[in-house]
């Protein structure tokens, strides 16, 4: 993929990436189907993404990188930053309007629905991961161990990261 | 709030912090800010309140409108620059720098083997974080919360069914949550992290 194409499908992701991961769907679309990148590869940026600092959605950088290299990298970054930036000349229209009931559903709409499709990608990459026999039960374990975790916020994202690492080098064969 | 504007200075490390001490995104980012700036008292907890709720109809990563947001109320048009370049430059390079050094050990056997358990519980921890950040919005227990269950479960179903479609399910999800989702007043728990 070129780099104007790169930069705009990553451009494209980021401005639906409500949250931080809902641009997986459209990016998981874009570069996988386009073979720039496989099912594989978008794993691994995202575990790369959790390990990572700084805000939620920096997976993107790491799949830019896979896909292009640093230019990929470095494209990715500003697309991840531009879109947000419309907000700064709407605020002070949107600022008085935060209680009002339309803005307040625009909010719930998007967020139910981003989440919506974030859900069915994640499920549709774990159902990859097995090849065709699909994932193992000690690998739905897994997710289940992650999602217990994540939701109660309190252990360390490298921690439960390492504790799938360690199931995997003792149950993978 | 403090009379006194931070210098550049003060305010870019403060978001180099941010950027580079807040592992796993999300949640992590959003407490490092509120604490640092609040803290500092370059902010007050009302209006990061009030940031972080307006962050949430920006397009792309709310975290990074929000930052955007912060920097401009704290230091202006230079603010917003020393919030982003502080917070997505370094956090940036880290990532890079993560998937480039992946890329030497990703195809050993025991690399691979690890991985074949970190992948599935990476999924898990996305899940995780989805529903955490869904909490925030959704309804008590009421008809009100079925409404939002609906819309939540006719995404996943659509995302499955028409994989292709993405950016036409968003733009339906968030009509059907103008039209039916909305609550008149801001909700408090829109900042329980």
């Amino acid at each position: 993929m070129d780099p104007v194409g790169l930069f705009v499908t990553f451009l494209r992701a980021s401005v639906f990436s409500l949250g931080g991961q809902s641009g997986l769907p459209l990016l998981r679309e874009d570069l996988v189907r386009s073979g720039a990148l496989t099912d594989l590869q978008i794993i691994d940026g995202l575990i790369i993404g959790r390990l990572s600092t700084g805000p939620g959605g920096l997976y993107m950088v790491s799949l830019g990188y896979l896909a292009g290299g640093w230019l990929g990298g470095g494209l990715a970054l500003a697309a991840i930053a531009l879109p947000p930036l419309v907000i700064l000349p709407a605020s002070s229209y949107l600022r008085p309007r935060l209680t009002h009931r339309r803005v307040n559903g625009l909010i719930r709409g998007l967020a139910f629905t981003t989440s919506g499709l974030v859900v069915a990608t994640s499920l549709d990459l774990l159902l990859s991961t097995g090849g065709e026999r699909g994932p193992e039960l000690w690998q739905y374990a897994l997710v289940v161990l992650g999602f217990a975790v994540s939701l109660e916020g309190k252990r360390h994202p490298i921690l439960v990261v390492l504790v799938g690492a360690a199931a995997g080098l003792v149950l993978a064969r | 709030m403090t009379d006194e504007r931070p210098t550049p200075v003060q305010q870019l490390k403060a978001w180099f912090v941010t950027g580079t001490q807040s592992v796993g995104g999300g949640a992590s980012t959003l407490y490092l800010m509120r604490s640092i700036l609040v803290r500092r008292g370059w902010i007050t907890d009302r209006e990061f309140l009030q940031e972080w709720t307006l962050s949430r109809l920006s397009p792309g990563n709310h975290l990074t409108a929000l930052a955007a947001l912060l920097g401009q109320r704290i230091g202006g048009r230079r603010g917003v620059v020393l919030a982003l370049v502080g917070l997505l430059i370094p956090s940036g390079i880290i990532t890079i720098a993560l998937t480039g050094g992946f890329g030497f050990i990703r195809n050993d056997p025991a690399v691979e083997s690890a991985l074949a358990g970190v992948g599935p519980v990476t999924i898990g921890m996305m899940l995780g974080i989805t529903a955490y950040l869904l909490r925030s919005v959704m309804n008590p227990l009421s008809i009100a919360l079925a409404a939002d269950v609906v819309l939540f479960g006719a995404a996943i179903v659509a995302g499955f069914l028409i994989p292709g479609a993405t950016i036409a399910i968003i733009i339906v999800g968030a009509l059907l949550g103008t039209i039916f989702l909305g609550r008149d007043e801001l909700p408090p728990e829109t900042l329980e992290e």
